[in-house]
């Protein structure tokens, strides 16, 4: 989706070593920010760790086989490493142990961190690029009881699980979260602000202020945090289709100018 | 103020920045850093936070020597088991064992607080800072603490403690005007006793210097004053208004029961214990002097 590539300000062949991007959504689906990268890294050769919490397999396939990627093939090429946290965590309730995830302790992710670790060594063995992390989504994490500082610490983990020794073996980390309407999740607010500030690029979609719209579904705003230029802020309105998403500026849809 | 205080003029012991994620701090802690490198003989840095390595690649670039830097970030709760600092660490016997022999005025700043406020607790915070600045087991003289704090991230109690154990506090606020980079608020407890509260604006350049620092006065919030008190008599279908004659006439009407001269006279001129009416007629009366029943015969 080379028009979500164009609004973040990436281009096609930025390798993006060593950053990390929080995505999230508040009144309106941010999904598609997922696919996209996940296309985008994949259709770029760089292996992809992907720790899916709230969809299943099937899904992603399904998804991604519309944008012209085929998740199975990946995974057979030792390009993709699905984490299929549905079926761990799901097994957890039922106390049937996981074959190689300790998550037994209900109230730290070390086990949890450990397992991810394990299979971002493994594609770092079997690829020349670094592993690119994408965890969708860290609200998951909260609903089955998770506290906020642990769920922030073992994001602070990842973030250094992807910082290599050098410029080029730094990997990337994206985290997906899921806020709610402005501000009243108190808890998801306070984990999304602890990841913006681990964070080099934060996106937010949201719905319009006025309600649902069959034409523009959305805005979104890209934040970039550097240290000493300014901060570059973005916003631009969406419509999300079938393969692709329209990006146009605030009040520019063709729906809207007629 | 805050250039007085960056550049060591004005003393202050434990300095507190806290930023947000609309008004990021880390500039105004290089700031402090680069200065503090200058003013005493070394500079221990302790990074928690996953964005120092912003802060060490920005020190690495201006070529600063005497800052010593130390990673507690990566294995922060020891999940790696690694032989790192983290969370867990004695942050002051650390720092004491890391100090080059002979060393008689150093500083230590904190990027960031923040996982220390959140794992541990405040008062164990505060301990930690209050010890740092003033302990004697770090034998040589800290000059200065100086800590960045993410001030969205903690609540009221957490932050007001922490407030209390530090002489500076500096919280930053996005910015409004166009003309300059950062604004904040600055809390300053001088060593006089004095507390000076101060909101300014100020730039800073690419070596890290607080420069073009200027108070921002904040608007009163006083409300205008109800100038344009609507007439509620304007714009009627029927006229509630009077003309100069009706204005005349109304002056001249006399009110019943008020005393004018005739009436004062009448009551003056009683005598007391005899009951007497005193009949005062107005215009529309028909008074007849006559006794009605005169013509009876009876």
């Amino acid at each position: 989706m080379e028009d979500v590539n164009n609004v973040l300000d990436i281009a096609k062949d930025d390798n993006l070593y060593g950053e990390v991007i929080t995505l999230a959504d508040s009144t309106a689906d941010g999904t598609f920010l997922i696919h996209h990268f996940l296309s985008f890294f994949l259709g770029n050769n760089r292996p992809v760790c992907f720790v899916s919490l709230s969809q299943s397999f099937g899904h992603h396939k399904s998804v991604c086989q519309k944008l012209g990627v085929s998740l199975t093939q990946k995974i057979e090429s030792s390009h993709l490493n699905f984490f299929d946290g549905l079926k761990v965590f799901g097994n957890r309730f039922l106390d049937t142990q996981p074959e190689n995830v300790d998550i037994s302790n209900t109230t730290s992710l070390q086990g949890f961190y450990k397992a991810i670790k394990t299979n971002y060594e493994d594609l770092q063995d079997k690829n020349k690029a670094p592993p690119v992390v994408i965890v969708d989504s860290l609200n998951v994490l909260l609903n089955i009881g998770y506290q906020v500082k642990e769920i922030s610490a073992f994001v602070q983990y990842l973030c250094h699980l992807i910082s290599g020794p050098g410029c080029d073996a730094r990997g990337t980390l994206i985290t997906f979260l899921s806020i709610g309407e402005n501000g009243l999740d108190e808890e998801t607010s306070l984990l999304w602000r602890s990841v913006v500030h681990m964070s080099n690029m934060d996106v937010l979609v949201s719905g319009l202020e006025s309600g649902y719209c069959k034409d523009v579904h959305g805005k979104i705003e890209v934040k970039r945090r550097n240290l000493l230029k300014k901060n570059s802020q973005k916003t631009m309105q969406f419509k999300v289709n079938d393969k692709s998403v329209n990006f146009f500026a605030s009040g520019m849809s063709r729906a809207v100018l007629g | 103020m805050i250039g007085d205080i960056v550049s060591g003029s004005e003393n202050s012991k434990i300095v507190l920045i806290e930023d947000s994620i609309d008004a990021n701090g880390r500039n105004v802690l290089l700031s402090y850093i680069v200065s503090l490198s200058k003013i005493t003989e070394e500079v221990h840095l302790l990074l928690f936070d996953v964005r120092g390595q912003d802060t060490q690649e920005a020190l690495k670039s201006l070529g600063i020597q005497n800052v010593k830097v130390h990673r507690a970030s990566t294995d922060l709760l020891q999940w790696d088991r690694s032989q790192g600092i983290g969370l867990h660490t004695d942050i002051k016997a650390y720092i004491r064992e890391r100090l080059s022999p002979g060393t008689k005025s150093v500083a230590v700043v904190i990027d960031s607080l923040s996982p220390l406020l959140t794992h541990t607790s405040p008062s164990f915070t505060c301990k930690t800072l209050h010890e740092l600045a003033y302990s004697e087991a770090l034998r040589s003289q800290v000059q200065q603490v100086v800590t960045l704090l993410h001030g969205d991230l903690h609540d009221d109690n957490s932050l007001s403690l922490t407030h209390h154990t530090c002489t500076t506090v500096h919280k930053m606020v996005p910015i409004t005007t166009p003309y300059a980079m950062f604004c904040c608020n600055t809390i300053h407890k001088k060593v006089s006793g004095k507390v000076v509260k101060i909101r300014e604006s100020f730039n800073i350049t690419e070596e890290y210097q607080v420069t073009e620092v200027a108070e921002v006065k904040q608007m009163s919030q006083n409300l205008p004053a109800d100038q344009n008190q609507l007439d509620p008599t304007a714009n009627l279908t029927f006229n509630l208004s009077l003309s100069d004659k009706e204005k005349e006439a109304r002056s001249q009407v006399i009110l019943p029961y008020t005393y004018n001269k005739e009436r004062q006279e009448c009551v003056l001129a009683k005598s007391v214990g005899e009951g007497k009416i005193f009949y005062q007629p107005d215009e529309a009366d028909d008074f007849d002097e006559e006794d009605p029943d005169d013509d009876l015969d009876i």
